[in-house]
């Protein structure tokens, strides 16, 4: 084992180094191994991470699962494993409740890409003779975006003008990238036509520049609120949960149901990326000649006691989600088969 | 009798076949004995056996309780970036159905994690649907291969009938996908078939 064997590094993505602080300095107070909690640039954390020695004691947080890539990349250094440790959620909301609809994947893509589908346009609710101009001009699969309001979109939606804030990078620029735009983008015949994954998702992901989206700190995901609530039109953004009982702010309603209702089921809301733990198991196993606990499986067991990820815990403070009781219970099984002991949590 | 042409061989059968649907035909008597009861019993699952399980393969394919597991899993190989490109059917006791797919785009890694979900509430509607579990466990190697970038899969058979079953190559993955590539291995593809077309009917 390394000579700071007393010592866990936690390299955690953006978006969780909150609440990793929180617990860490918890930690620090009543235990011997002492947890440092870094703040790396968030393009080289996952890089820092697996080339940190395959021995050292170390975890990295991200609020989003590894790629298979990037899993494969970092195993050369040994077996890594993951774990769920809460999720992170987005919701639609508007800051007018003039802007109070059912919305879907579909209308989002449309209203804030720069390029809509050709059928997309065909299909659409705009006048007429608009239409036939648009689609008489060129024979484009793709077209520049022409939608302004809602309802031209479609005639559900309501007739009020188009205005989006979103972020430019970070975790909630994945989910509104991969589980917004993609998936609202993928239906389109003119969309499956195209071969190479780089270019469809480069047509599906490009936000419109004509000034009707307005970029927010993507790192930063509060300020979205207090972007939202400055926006003197009326305006459509996702928010995290807890920003969801701000005054001001309308949740939209996303296949007839809004985060705050009853029947609101997380595991099946299309806008949520798992927070993930992810360490070598040698790392938890430690040397097998010496019985004692590893500093990273002493971390890892306080990251998943109820004051962490239970309903009251760090990260439902923080605004994540908290995974369902099996699914913590399941948790912390694998957690002690990993090192070792039986279900009892005895060897 | 001596049955020495095709057509007394076909005379004699067509007897045979009279004398069975009158016997059929005669309405079962109260005093019938086991016998003849066993024998009428018997020719019936003879001749509705085969019938009664061709019915019941269609229903299970296109109408069944199955059906919608079915068009799913259709629905799944599209998502995987494959597109049907031609079917086969052999008619028989058992019917045989086989799709061609061929790729028709590459998967990003959204595309991946989206399909991934998609699979697994697949497996998860019918536990107990051995089927299903194969098709899941098709899709899944789809995926897996998508990913490893080294090698792709450019075309594959699914046959529906009499069992799932799942026929591929592998190819390397550093070709250019330019539309002009694709059409030219489109073209050798159609060209390959042709040829192969051609010295089956040489053969017959």
């Amino acid at each position: 084992m390394a000579a700071d064997e007393n010592r866990v590094t936690v390299y955690p993505g953006p978006t969780v180094v909150k609440t990793m602080q929180m617990v860490a300095s918890d930690f620090n107070k009543k235990n011997v191994p002492q947890v440092d909690v870094l703040t790396p640039d968030p393009a080289r954390l996952i890089k820092s991470f697996c080339e940190a020695p395959e021995d050292a004691q170390k975890l990295l947080i991200l609020s989003r699962k590894l790629t298979w890539a990037e899993m494969n990349n970092c195993e050369k250094s040994g077996e890594l494993m993951g774990l769920f440790l809460a999720r992170f959620i987005l919701a639609p909301v508007s800051n007018t409740s003039a802007v109070s609809f059912n919305i879907t994947r579909k209308n989002i893509y449309l209203g804030i890409a720069d390029q809509v589908p050709r059928s997309a346009v065909a299909e659409s609710n705009l006048p007429a003779r608009q239409r036939f101009e648009l689609l008489s001009a060129t024979s484009d699969s793709f077209l520049v975006n022409p939608f302004r309001t809602w309802n031209e979109i479609e005639a559900d939606l309501p007739d009020v003008e188009i205005n989006f804030i979103a972020p430019d990078g970070g975790t909630p620029k994945l989910i509104l990238d991969s589980k917004v735009l993609e998936a609202g983008c993928r239906g389109f015949k003119e969309v499956k036509t195209i071969f190479a994954a780089e270019d469809r998702t480069r047509v599906c992901t490009l936000y419109r520049p004509d000034g009707r989206v307005t970029l927010t700190d993507g790192w930063r995901f509060e300020d979205a609120t207090k972007d939202l609530l400055a926006s003197t039109k009326p305006t459509i953004a996702f928010v995290r949960l807890d920003s969801l009982n701000s005054e001001g702010i309308t949740p939209l309603r996303w296949r007839g149901v809004t985060a705050l209702d009853a029947d609101f089921k997380p595991e099946e809301f299309a806008m949520r990326q798992e927070t993930s733990v992810y360490f070598f198991s040698g790392a938890v196993r430690g040397n097998e000649s010496e019985s004692k606990i590893t500093p990273t499986a002493a971390f890892l067991t306080e990251l998943f006691s109820e004051s962490v990820v239970g309903p009251f815990g760090a990260f439902k403070k923080n605004g994540f989600y908290v995974l369902s009781i099996k699914d913590r219970m399941d948790a912390r099984a694998i957690l002690r088969r990993v090192r070792g002991l039986g279900e009892s949590g005895v060897n | 009798m001596r049955l020495t042409s095709k057509s007394g061989k076909r005379r004699a059968w067509h007897g045979i076949a009279a004398m069975l649907l009158c016997f059929l035909a005669v309405p079962a008597q109260a005093e019938e004995s086991r016998a003849s009861y066993w024998f009428r019993q018997t020719v019936y699952k003879v001749v509705e056996g085969p019938s009664a399980l061709i019915n019941k393969t269609i229903d299970l394919v296109f109408y069944g309780s199955t059906a919608w597991h079915r068009e799913k899993f259709f629905e799944l190989l599209e998502t995987s970036g494959y597109e049907l490109k031609k079917a086969e059917t052999t008619a028989g006791l058992i019917p045989e159905i086989k799709f061609a797919y061929e790729q028709a785009r590459q998967l990003s890694e959204n595309d991946r994690e989206a399909l991934e979900e998609e699979i697994l509430a697949f497996e998860e509607s019918d536990p107990t649907w051995i089927e299903g579990k194969i098709e899941a466990r098709i899709l899944r190697f789809l995926l897996s291969v998508s990913e490893m970038g080294q090698y792709r899969i450019g075309e594959f058979d699914i046959s529906v009938l009499p069992l799932p079953g799942f026929t591929f190559a592998t190819m390397p993955a550093e070709i250019s996908y330019t539309p002009d590539t694709i059409l030219i291995m489109r073209r050798m593809n159609e060209a390959r078939e042709n040829a192969s077309h051609a010295a089956g009917s040489k053969n017959k």
